[in-house]
């Protein structure tokens, strides 16, 4: 399939705020991504980040149902980022998932606004040659 | 998801290069697939157009820098 070849852009959930909220940089990162053919996925787990029960989700909504994949996690899946979470140090479960899932469909770029956690569990995981990280 | 069936038209050269390359088994979820992708490409273009409408366009240099970084293929 030309997608799985052209590879992924996974959201993580400072990738969906920062989309909801209109940041122009994650918006030049969704056009590039559709010009070249590479689905736009969030990792079902993201939700218990930008989901509060707080505010108004309008704008959240709108981005997650403008995204073809709520990618679920898979129990091999979470075991994968476990150990990225191990051995990288990070804390958040949710950043370890986002990286796992990264991985696992080759070659991948992650929106995110915490490159640094990001940035270390993809070096955890060797694939810092196939992930690239934007920063939004 | 359930499946339906649908009666439809399309090009054959593409009907018999598809069949080709995925076979006879394979055609449905190719095809099924394709239009799962335009689908997604056409809800973000909606989703373009409402974040430029609500926040104006993105800026050129915005874009570029994006264009030009370095992205795994």
């Amino acid at each position: 399939m030309t997608t799985a070849q052209a590879g992924r852009v996974i959201l993580d959930s400072g990738g969906v705020s920062a989309l909801a909220e209109g940041n122009a940089r994650a918006r030049a990162v969704v056009v590039r991504a559709r010009r070249e053919g590479r689905l736009v996925v969030i990792p079902a787990p993201v939700l218990t980040e930008v989901y509060t029960g707080r505010h108004d989700h309008a704008g959240i909504d709108r981005v997650i149902n403008a995204v073809d994949m709520l990618v679920e996690t898979s129990p091999e899946r979470a075991k994968q980022a476990g150990v990225l979470r191990t051995r990288s140090g990070v804390l958040s479960v949710v950043d370890a998932i986002v990286v796992a899932e990264a991985v696992a469909a080759l070659p991948a770029i992650i929106v995110t606004s915490d490159p640094d956690d990001i940035k270390a569990l993809v070096d955890a995981a060797q694939a810092a040659d196939r992930v690239a990280i934007v920063a939004v | 998801m359930s499946t339906t069936k649908v009666s439809t038209t399309l090009t054959e050269e593409r009907v018999v290069e598809a069949k080709a390359r995925v076979g006879e088994r394979g055609f449905s979820r190719y095809l099924d697939e394709a239009l799962a992708r335009q689908l997604q490409f056409d809800r973000l273009a909606d989703l373009e157009q409402q974040l430029e409408a609500e926040f104006g366009p993105i800026p050129q240099a915005v874009q570029q820098q994006v264009d030009v970084m370095e992205w795994p293929r």
